[in-house]
């Protein structure tokens, strides 16, 4: 049986997705732009690299499909992608190991200084 | 919408059409959509601005195509040999005739000049890219593109090589061959699968 552990650590823009996630579902766009605010401009991504990720995150069972009602230009319902509990957790995971690492280089640095 | 955005957006939608058809029928609407938004927003900023985020999905055209097909698989355009030259001749144009595309015209903008031998890279480029569509006229356009690549790089690579050792001279002379060869290459596949196509379709015809 496959483990969180075993999904990590992230890709840079597969974390800043599923953190665009975490407050609110969202559409397409509005992840596009949320990725681009979170990471301060450091990761801008294309559609095509966008719904790559969205396409694996839905695969995975990280993410899930919402029709929202609202209609496209195409008239088929906007979709919406909301952050499965999987997801929640590898997040959280991911999160909670970047703080270790984090600490640790952090430590390092203070017993150098000393 | 402004001409640009209108252009841009119709030849995303052509772009689209390379991703496997299950991976189309789930996101090819949702992606048109988004990238018209983005582009739109992009547009506020200027033409260039668009055309930048236009170039970026290109760019990351190649990777997204691979993913997409690895979580999409369709094994039908890979089914017989003329498939496969005419699915390796699109991916390798819209990468490299796409990259170096986009390389000459960032490169353009940085400097603010438009050289010859930046203008003579675009054309070939550019037939690279247009050859997915139109594929012997593009492919010949390439081939001639990728010619005349060749010499200016043998020209330049021997009187940058002149008084060199011999060696050297060689390795300079076919860096500079080896500039336009993937154009002759490429350009060179795309019409013999337009010839293959249209030998396989006549028999069928009569």
């Amino acid at each position: 049986m496959e483990t969180i552990q075993e999904h990590l650590p992230l890709s840079e823009s597969t974390f800043f997705i599923l953190l665009s996630l975490a407050r609110e579902p969202r559409h397409g766009y509005a992840i596009l732009k949320d990725v681009e605010a979170l990471s301060q401009r450091r990761v801008v991504l294309s559609t095509g690299t966008l719904y790559g990720a969205l396409s694996r995150l839905l695969d995975h069972g990280w993410v899930i499909r919402l029709d929202t009602g609202e209609p496209e230009e195409s008239g088929r319902p906007r979709k919406l992608y909301r952050l499965s509990d999987l997801g929640q957790r590898i997040l959280q995971a991911e999160t909670e190991r970047m703080e270790h690492v984090a600490a640790a280089a952090r430590l390092r640095f203070a017993e150098e200084l000393s | 919408m402004s001409r640009t955005v209108r252009i841009l957006t119709a030849l995303y939608g052509y772009l689209l059409r390379l991703y496997p058809l299950d991976y189309r029928a789930a996101f090819a609407d949702e992606m048109r959509v988004v990238f018209a938004d983005a582009l739109r927003d992009a547009a506020r900023t200027g033409s260039w601005a668009a055309a930048r985020l236009f170039l970026r999905e290109l760019t990351s055209l190649p990777a997204s195509l691979w993913h997409a097909s690895r979580l999409y698989p369709s094994p039908s355009i890979y089914a017989d040999r003329l498939s496969r030259a005419r699915w390796s001749a699109r991916y390798f144009s819209i990468f490299w005739g796409g990259y170096m595309l986009y390389f000459a015209v960032q490169r353009t903008l940085d400097s603010g000049d438009l050289t010859l031998l930046r203008a003579v890279q675009m054309v070939p480029s550019l037939a690279l890219v247009l050859a997915w569509r139109w594929e012997r006229t593009g492919g010949m356009l390439t081939m001639l593109g990728g010619a005349v690549l060749c010499g200016l790089g043998v020209i330049g690579g021997y009187n940058a090589a002149q008084g060199e050792p011999l060696l050297t001279q060689l390795a300079t002379l076919s860096a500079g061959l080896m500039w336009g060869a993937a154009y002759l290459v490429f350009g060179g596949l795309y019409v013999w699968v337009a010839n293959k196509d249209r030998s396989v379709e006549t028999p069928r015809a009569n």
